[in-house]
């Protein structure tokens, strides 16, 4: 399938920070989240693609079509903002309007009809004469959305829309993006610093760095199996337990530091980077680590014993963090909680499967 | 006690404020724009130069400007090649009234664009606006306080220039005294009624200038 947005080797110096040949395609239909901390370049490898900055090196083509010189104005690209940035001294009627004024159609039948259709999906019609300092943060967002795709633009970009909204509007607003990524056939690419956002929306994640693509993928894929440390640590990865790997009977094992367990035999393939004897981290995803206390393996699962260190309670589950060749943190439903009746000081049977030990080279 | 026989100065004052301010517009508006987020070399130092007429006596203005515009002066000879006197007539009177008044008008026009943010900009541009109608939709409108107090600030500095007036464009009656140089002549007369009636006049009407446009920029934050 041809790529709606292709960028190649995409590079900008901006003061002392610098983004480094960025390279990455988007098909129409892909909703792309670009994850980082704050610092990490997503702004501007945005801003460089609206064609707000210009580029040190590489190239930016939308629809086969080279645009790494033409002007924003000229890209048709939707941009929204964390700050909706609505003009203050127009109502939300002209600030939905701004763009299609600029583009000399705003009195044109067909779009007051598409704006009337557009703010009736963003449930905002009742606001249309308000001005935004009468409008709450999820209000202002929705307009500022509505503004950016009035002209219906292929490719949106949304620069954290929901990161200074409270909890209940931003999983509205999740749903607004998700109905509209669907039903306006809109591509978008989505930065972010909020992971779980990401997983929700994203068809496709690229997780940056000090200005370089760490990882890309699917959203589970990185959840599940970050490259790197740095990736795994932003992503919040439970379980990261240091060690080397070894091998025995020809299969791969992973030795926990200062332990003789080993823990194994992993799925993994024995392919460099990763060699008998070089250090990694192992990495297993608290919800796949699973607790038993009877003593017999659950099959096809590698499992070893660990003491219970202590429990903290939340609503729905209780996290039970371990020690035994490292320390462990896993969580259990209550209902299963009040069935095992687990104690501080328990001895437990900790098991995973195979193919959801994660190793990352060091 | 309050008696006008010469209402000529008032609308001459008017006249060459609403000139000055106009003119101050024209020149410092864009200037400002540019200037404002832009570094270049030689910034300061042009900035500097803008700001200078501020602050210098108004009788180093005046002299200044009849080394320009003098009959011998640079620009003032070249001029009179074509038959055209600007010393001492209204001219002079407005074009001094602008120099003095353009820091004002420069200054809060910059501060102004300055506290734009630019991500409104950027914003208007990937809506599909171009330059020129960002600049007029979008920038002037954030910052149309701050250049209507630049406004205020230069006419009324217009209006009260005094000196470098003087000095120009003398004390003509209808031509060139303007209602600051009028009230000189008028005290140095002993003619105070037309000193006293002028002084309410320009007092109040400042006052109200003033006044309202306190109240109006009390009711455009946004």
């Amino acid at each position: 399938m041809e790529s709606l947005l292709k960028v190649h080797n995409l590079s900008i110096k901006a003061g002392s920070f610098s983004l480094n040949k960025i390279c990455f395609s988007l098909k129409a239909n892909d909703y792309i989240m670009i994850l980082g901390p704050t610092g990490s370049g997503k702004t501007i490898l945005l801003e460089s693609i609206a064609g707000l900055r210009p580029l040190h090196s590489g190239e930016i083509f939308f629809n086969g079509r080279r645009i790494t010189d033409l002007p924003p104005e000229q890209r048709h690209v939707g941009f929204a903002y964390q700050d909706s940035l609505l003009y203050p001294f127009l109502t939300v009627k002209e600030n939905i309007l701004f763009g299609a004024r600029a583009r000399g159609i705003a009195v044109e039948a067909k779009v007051l009809r598409r704006m009337s259709q557009l703010v009736e999906i963003m449930g905002i019609s009742q606001l249309l004469e308000r001005y935004p300092k009468f409008l709450s943060g999820g209000e202002r967002q929705r307009v500022s959305l509505a503004r950016a795709i009035l002209t219906k633009p292929p490719l949106l970009l949304l620069d954290e829309p929901l990161s200074a909204l409270d909890p209940g509007t931003r999983q509205s607003m999740q749903n607004l993006l998700r109905q509209i990524h669907t039903t306006e056939s809109i591509s978008i690419i989505h930065v972010t610093h909020d992971f779980s956002e990401a997983i929700q929306l994203g068809t496709e994640m690229i997780v940056l760095s000090n200005g370089s693509i760490e990882q890309s993928g699917a959203p589970l894929e990185v959840f599940f199996r970050p490259v790197s440390l740095s990736v795994a640590k932003f992503l919040q990865g439970e379980n990261l337990i240091k060690g080397t790997l070894s091998t025995l009977n020809s299969l791969l094992w992973f030795k926990p530091e200062h332990s003789e367990l080993l823990i194994g035999p992993l799925s993994e393939e024995l392919t460099p980077p990763l060699v008998a004897g070089s250090n990694v981290m192992l990495m297993i995803r608290s919800s796949n680590l699973s607790l038993h206390q009877s003593w017999e393996s659950p099959s096809g699962c590698i499992s070893w014993p660990a003491e219970i260190e202590y429990l903290s309670f939340n609503r729905t589950h209780v996290d039970v963090h371990c020690k035994g060749y490292g320390c462990w943190e896993t969580s259990i439903s209550l209902a299963q909680w009040q069935n095992l009746r687990l104690f501080q000081g328990d001895t437990v049977l900790l098991a995973v499967r195979p193919e959801n030990c994660h190793l990352i080279v060091c | 006690m309050f008696s006008l026989t010469d209402w000529s100065p008032i609308f001459l004052s008017l006249r060459t404020a609403v000139f000055a301010v106009i003119a101050v517009i024209i020149l410092g508006l864009p200037l400002a724009r540019l200037l404002a987020r832009r570094e270049f070399p030689g910034k300061d130092f042009l900035e500097s130069a803008i700001t200078l007429p501020m602050v210098l006596p108004p009788s180093v203005i005046g002299y200044g400007l009849l080394m320009l515009i003098g009959k011998n002066g640079l620009l003032g000879q070249t001029l009179a090649g074509f038959g055209i006197t600007l010393v001492f007539t209204w001219w002079a009177a407005a074009l001094a009234s602008t120099v003095v008044a353009f820091p004002l008008m420069y200054q809060s026009a910059k501060a102004a664009f300055k506290s734009v943010d630019e991500n409104y900009e950027k914003a208007a541009r990937t809506l599909g606006a171009s330059e020129v109608r960002i600049f007029l939709t979008v920038t002037l409108p954030l910052a149309w306080p701050g250049i209507l107090a630049g406004v205020v600030l230069s006419f009324a500095r217009a209006l009260g220039e005094f000196g470098a007036t003087l000095m120009v464009a003398g004390n003509i009656p209808g031509q060139t005294s303007t209602i600051p140089v009028a009230i000189f002549f008028a005290v140095d007369a002993g003619d105070n009624a037309t000193a006293q009636t002028l002084v309410a006049i320009v007092t109040g009407f400042s006052f109200l200038v003033i006044f309202w446009v306190n109240r109006w920029a009390k009711r455009q934050n946004y």
